[in-house]
């Protein structure tokens, strides 16, 4: 295995609600190694993106992070604020699902990128321009020294995404931190926007962390998958081992239910019944026990391990544990 | 006679109009015909802009087309008076992308549900309104409880199921499904397109399913018609169209959208189709694809190509196609 830039230990966030602490993500562990593209997958409450957000010291302001996680030599979650910004932009990035919010209305996207070199790279206004407008052309923005002076709402969903790709690998972060990125796009436009990714990840060895609900887009991105459900990490695998033999009956109905042009067509599509967990406590056992249509009575009384079931791959059911 | 034939529509916006200043109508949809029978599905795809919801919306006269006809039963929906409109309305309903914004907050969801029937039948008491939405809910799988509740205890697939109820509890002979699981998790959207092929089959209900996810698309649809900058590129049934599309922007679409496969998908990464979708307010001269068409020709960025059948029976508007 390569060695591992990014070390997640035990953790969790918590938010706190008139009604109590919510906790979104319970003692979560994982890995990414150099150059690699680690997937979290989940639906919606499983506390895929708050991962990222704790990671990036981006919580809001009633949410809490506990545990570790080494970037380098330094615990993120255990620096001080102006100590994080240092490491925010130069050494890891994020880009967010809408690009709309997340560039400024009023400001030429060229200046929008430049900032980021002359704060983090410490260059000077014209050849920090010049590094933008290159990156533009990078990324594919057509007409790229004249599009720099132009403002966001004068470019595409698509454009607009990988102007944010081109901000994010502009300082040649170690680590990007990708929050369903290509989710408000058009499957064309998507398409494009990963190729992009895995193109600009791969030339410049930069890791990458790709938060999607999507096993489409994991499959074709990433090189391992964790898969999250209510808050906890109920499978983690390379890609290939995931998508051919899943373990977990969370990622085997996942992966079902997601409906695939290459299958025979049957009457109806498989699915997961019930709803995602949205909010309330964490449960005593298996977070998908109340969903899962082979659960024991162990399930909803103690909370299944990640044990590994084969060297590469970890999975927290009770009905493996024998199997490990 | 088809339940619902539509034929060259013409649907536009006005834009640039002013005080002293005529509008000009930005065309959304253009001469886009079609037919569905009672109990099928026409799935509608097409990129974002493409003029599919707009399309669905003027087939029940929410938008007034600017040209063409939208047959129901035989009868022109534009040539009826008013009163007569409203009164088919009963016969045809739509469920809406965003489930949630879709449905009154201040209103019980039993409320919301029974109003079709309070408009359509203006007859009915207070019990027998609450009797029919009580067994609407069973029919999309909630239970009776959820009359007295408010749309945001629900979640997105079970708001989903409410705007459902509403559609169907009129029973109607047509409900247009504008991107109805697209803002909905994956586990969830195999429950919502289940439940409607299974009213589709209680019901005889035809549908008209607006989609950008080809996938989907697959499962529930007869018939497919693949829009690009309004107009139709291809129409054809669905095992010939998913066995091979005849347009190369409906094989682009399809093969865009990813598969649960890393071998498949690591195969294509590095393939996605180059350019930017054109605005629809300067469209291309020729082809509606041919600025991102991998096979384009000279001739396809200067002539229209028609929309034509092919050996197989299918329609499709390609210079090149074959069928």
């Amino acid at each position: 295995m390569k060695d591992s830039l990014l070390d997640v230990r035990d953790l969790s966030v918590h938010f706190k609600l008139p009604e109590g602490e919510m906790t979104a993500v319970d003692r979560v562990s994982f890995t990414v190694g150099q150059g690699e593209v680690l997937g979290i997958v989940g639906e919606s409450g499983s506390g895929k993106s708050q991962i990222l957000y704790a990671l990036m010291g981006l919580l809001a302001s009633n949410g809490r992070a506990e545990g570790q996680a080494m970037l380098g030599g330094d615990d993120l979650l255990a620096m001080a604020p102006t100590a994080l910004d240092r490491v925010r932009g130069a050494e890891m990035a994020m880009i967010f699902q809408d690009p709309m919010t997340s560039l400024n209305p009023y400001q030429r996207v060229g200046e929008q990128l430049a900032e980021g070199l002359i704060v983090h790279g410490g260059l000077g206004r014209k050849a920090a321009w010049a590094e933008a407008v290159r990156m533009l052309d990078r990324v594919r923005i057509p007409d790229a020294a004249n599009r720099a002076r132009r403002y966001p709402h004068e470019f595409s969903g698509g454009m607009r995404q990988r102007v944010m790709i081109a901000m994010a690998l502009l300082v040649k972060p170690k680590l990007l931190l990708a929050d369903e990125p290509t989710t408000a796009l058009d499957v064309t436009v998507q398409a494009q926007v990963i190729d992009l990714m895995a193109e600009l990840a791969r030339e410049s060895g930069t890791s990458m962390v790709f938060v999607t609900h999507d096993l489409g887009v994991v499959a074709r991105i990433c090189d391992r998958v964790a898969v999250l459900y209510g808050g906890r990490i109920m499978e983690e695998a390379p890609a290939p081992i995931l998508f051919a033999s899943p373990r977990h009956p969370y990622s085997q109905g996942l992966l079902h239910t997601t409906p695939r042009m290459a299958a025979p067509l049957t009457a109806r599509l498989e699915t997961i019944p019930g709803t995602p967990r949205s909010g309330g406590a964490m449960l005593p056992g298996c977070s998908f026990a109340p969903r899962c249509t082979v659960k024991i009575a162990a399930c909803e009384i103690t909370q299944p391990p990640l044990v590994t079931i084969t060297p590469n791959q970890r999975a927290a059911c009770h009905l493996l544990e024998g199997a490990a | 006679m088809s339940l619902l034939s539509v034929r060259n529509l013409d649907v536009g916006y006005p834009i640039g109009g002013g005080l002293l200043r005529k509008s000009t109508l930005l065309p959304i949809v253009r001469d886009v015909s079609f037919d569905l029978e009672a109990g099928k599905t026409l799935g509608i795809v097409g990129e974002s802009g493409c003029g599919k919801s707009t399309l669905g919306r003027a087939v029940l006269q929410l938008i007034p087309p600017s040209a063409g006809q939208v047959l129901w039963e035989g009868t022109d929906l534009a040539s009826l008076p008013p009163e007569e409109l409203r009164k088919r309305r009963s016969d045809m309903q739509i469920i809406f992308q965003d489930p949630v914004a879709a449905l009154d907050p201040r209103m019980t969801l039993g409320r919301i549900i029974s109003r079709p029937l309070a408009i359509f039948e203006p007859g009915l008491g207070r019990a027998e309104l609450h009797n029919r939405a009580v067994s609407a809910l069973e029919q999309v799988g909630l239970s009776a409880d959820f009359a007295a509740r408010y749309p945001h205890e629900l979640s997105g697939g079970q708001a989903q199921r409410v705007g459902i109820a509403r559609a169907i509890i009129g029973k109607p002979k047509l409900i247009i499904c504008d991107e109805p699981v697209s803002a909905l998790d994956v586990s969830i959207q195999a429950q919502v397109v289940n439940l409607l092929m299974d009213l589709q089959d209680q019901m005889g209900l035809a549908l008209v399913f607006i989609s950008h996810n080809l996938a989907i698309v697959r499962h529930i649809s007869h018939n497919i018609l693949v829009m690009c900058l309004g107009r139709t590129v291809e129409l054809a049934n669905r095992d010939a169209f998913y066995a091979r599309p005849a347009h190369p922007y409906a094989q682009a679409l399809k093969d865009a959208v990813p598969e649960p496969d890393p071998v498949v998908e690591r195969a294509r990464l590095g393939t996605s189709l180059p350019g930017e979708i054109p605005s629809v307010l300067h469209p291309p001269p020729g082809c509606v694809f041919a600025t991102r068409c991998p096979l384009a020709q000279a001739r396809c960025h200067e002539e229209r190509p028609a929309l034509r059948p092919l050996n197989d029976g299918r329609l499709a508007a390609c210079h090149f196609a074959e069928g």
